[in-house]
């Protein structure tokens, strides 16, 4: 390999290394604050496998994403913040209230809507309205979380979207 | 290489506008829109956007006219500096597709590209100077070069932080107008005279409005810098560093600041807050925030750093999950009946980039990254343009500089203006390594 290749190698090889070590987040912002209370309507169901609170709808029920983890908890009470938006297409609104479950289909969290997204609405035609956007908390601090939207008649859910934690 | 360079500007303003026409529009966008009718009211943007919107709308263009010349021009500024940087005609066709595909690698500077943001116009500026720089250069003539400068007074009047773009350009201009080692006083006197005269008037365009002349409120915002980094420095510090004036005199508590805080943008703060804090002011405090900053930042440099350091973490899409706001997507809604002629269309293209955006290979910090390698490379192989493409580079990295102190926000447009110059110095270094310097042989032939 001619020197100059060889330098050019070294050179993109510690730019890298030098701009992966600045990406992560410092211990100052992520995991230093207790998860903040759940919603009051979720603590009972928190734990309880999703097929027994809810009936699950097709995915074509709605339409949305969970698209962020906003903030990680630690200490005594880990958890994590995340948002994304929401629709329910039969009930043309979004859904009010937001469930997040883990890969063991057990209930860990909600939150819900009503977070202005006008981006959304431009986006989407089929969407009119713009609190479409949702925020939630959940227990779960790593892995795999999944969020689902309650449905108009309160007792359906359909999935937003699945972030890693 | 003259129509070849036109046809490829011309193709790349329609790929681009067509599927956002007549140009996508936030707030900021369609601010500058009224302002091209309703007048300048203050400073808080500098005001030569809603003068170029008034152009188009004198010409009957609308926003469409402003959107196609501004895609235009940077195509067309790259288009001429490959054609003038590289010999080889086909490598030199290259050079322009490595550019256009750069739009298409790395999602935010398309995204970023169908928006009707001030951070586009001032990278097209900035890549027209570049080329008229190189035809001055080409011809020896002055012309092109008072042209040059003019384009890059432009660029310059039309952010208030785009002087750095050309921190090394603009010596280098002075230092070599034609790019070659040896260059007569009369001539680095004109060159200096034009570009003092053209940065002299972007700062008078900030100053005095057109078309009374009369100055009006300046910018005012430092405040949300200073506010922003207080944010951070209290997040690192578990300490709260907000003057009382921020929060209405309600009590607040570290916790609450770092669920407020967020390295994306100063904005977000102002949001209703989960845990139920006090509302953060958006307020100066009649000065309590500059006085705040000036007592904390000193003795806290450290978190202060830290917060700076994932702000540009975010403005770099090196954050984890996402790169922040590469597209806008739409128009929003507005008074002056401006909407998207294909919105399907936008939509798709939007969607294009939301998806793709967060790929790591993607990320708009990787153009800084063989930028900086291009320049490397070309400076091994001892090529007279490594000046030129150190300067290029040099003044992407000097915006980034500049950005890590003052910036109240990460969004992606934001570096639009120096991933434009990276992007022209991979495309044209990857030529300039595979036809290599100029011999002295034929340089001999040339002159003969």
């Amino acid at each position: 390999m001619p020197g100059w290749a060889r330098a050019g190698r070294s050179i993109i090889l510690v730019t890298a290394a030098a701009g992966l070590a600045a990406c992560e987040q410092p211990d100052w912002l992520t995991r230093r604050d207790p998860l903040p209370p759940l919603p009051a309507w979720v603590d009972p169901l928190v734990g309880r496998p999703l097929a027994e609170a809810f009936q699950m709808a097709p995915d074509t029920a709605c339409i949305g994403n969970t698209e962020q983890v906003e903030a990680l908890y630690g200490g005594a009470r880990p958890g994590a913040r995340l948002s994304g938006w929401g629709w329910d297409v039969q009930g043309k609104a979004p859904p009010s209230r937001i469930i997040i479950a883990g890969r063991d289909q057990r209930i860990a969290g909600g939150g819900e809507s009503g977070r202005p997204r006008p981006d959304v609405a431009e986006a989407r035609p089929e969407v009119d309205a713009e609190g479409t956007g949702w925020q939630a908390f959940t227990t779960l601090s790593e892995g795999e979380a999944v969020a689902y939207g309650v449905l108009a008649d309160g007792a359906r859910i359909c999935k937003l979207g699945a972030i890693k934690l | 290489m003259w129509p070849a360079v036109l046809a490829y500007a011309a193709l790349a303003t329609v790929l681009v506008c067509y599927p956002a026409w007549p140009g996508q529009m936030n707030y900021d966008g369609l601010y500058a829109w009224s302002r091209s009718f309703l007048g300048i009211e203050h400073m808080t943007w500098p005001p030569m956007h809603s003068y170029l919107f008034w152009i188009s709308r004198k010409l009957g263009l609308g926003t469409g006219g402003l959107f196609a010349f501004q895609t235009f021009l940077l195509f067309a500024g790259a288009g001429l500096s490959a054609a003038l940087l590289i010999r080889s005609r086909i490598w030199a066709l290259a050079t322009m597709a490595v550019f256009a595909a750069a739009f298409v690698a790395v999602p935010p500077m398309l995204g970023v590209a169908l928006a009707h943001w001030r951070d586009v116009t001032v990278g097209s500026f900035a890549l027209a100077s570049v080329a008229l720089w190189l035809l001055a250069a080409q011809r020896r003539r002055p012309a092109p070069l008072a042209l040059s400068a003019l384009m890059l007074g432009i660029s310059v009047s039309l952010r208030y932080n785009a002087f750095p773009l050309f921190a090394l350009i603009a010596p280098l201009m002075v230092w070599r107008p034609y790019l070659t080692p040896r260059a007569g006083l009369r001539l680095r006197a004109f060159a200096a005279t034009v570009l003092a005269a053209s940065v002299g008037l972007a700062w008078a365009s900030w100053q005095w409005r057109l078309p009374d002349f009369q100055r009006v409120p300046p910018a005012g915002t430092m405040f949300q810098i200073q506010l922003f980094d207080l944010l951070g420095v209290s997040a690192c510090e578990d300490s709260n560093f907000l003057p009382p004036e921020v929060t209405g005199g309600l009590p607040i508590t570290p916790a609450q600041i770092r669920e407020a805080y967020d390295p994306r943008h100063v904005q977000m703060a102002h949001e209703p807050q989960p845990g139920g804090g006090p509302p953060i002011l958006k307020t100066d405090g009649g000065g309590a925030v500059a006085r705040a900053w000036r007592e904390v930042i000193p003795k806290h440099l450290g978190c202060y750093l830290d917060h700076r350091r994932i702000v540009m973490v975010e403005q770099l899409g090196l954050a984890k999950h996402r790169v922040f706001y590469p597209v806008h997507g739409g128009i929003d809604r507005n008074d002056y009946g401006l909407a998207l002629a294909h919105a399907d269309l936008s939509r798709r293209v939007t969607t294009y980039v939301e998806r793709n955006a967060p790929e790591p290979w993607r990320r708009p910090a990787l153009l800084y990254a063989l930028a900086l390698a291009a320049c490397g490379l070309l400076a091994l192989r001892r090529d007279p343009r490594t000046a030129l493409a150190l300067a290029l580079t040099g003044g992407a990295f000097a915006n980034l500089a500049l950005l890590f102190l003052i910036g109240p926000a990460a969004d992606a447009r934001y570096i639009f203006p120096s991933n434009a110059l990276c992007a022209l110095v991979i495309a044209a270094a990857v030529a300039m390594l595979i036809e290599g310097p100029r011999s002295h042989r034929a340089s001999k032939e040339r002159r003969a």
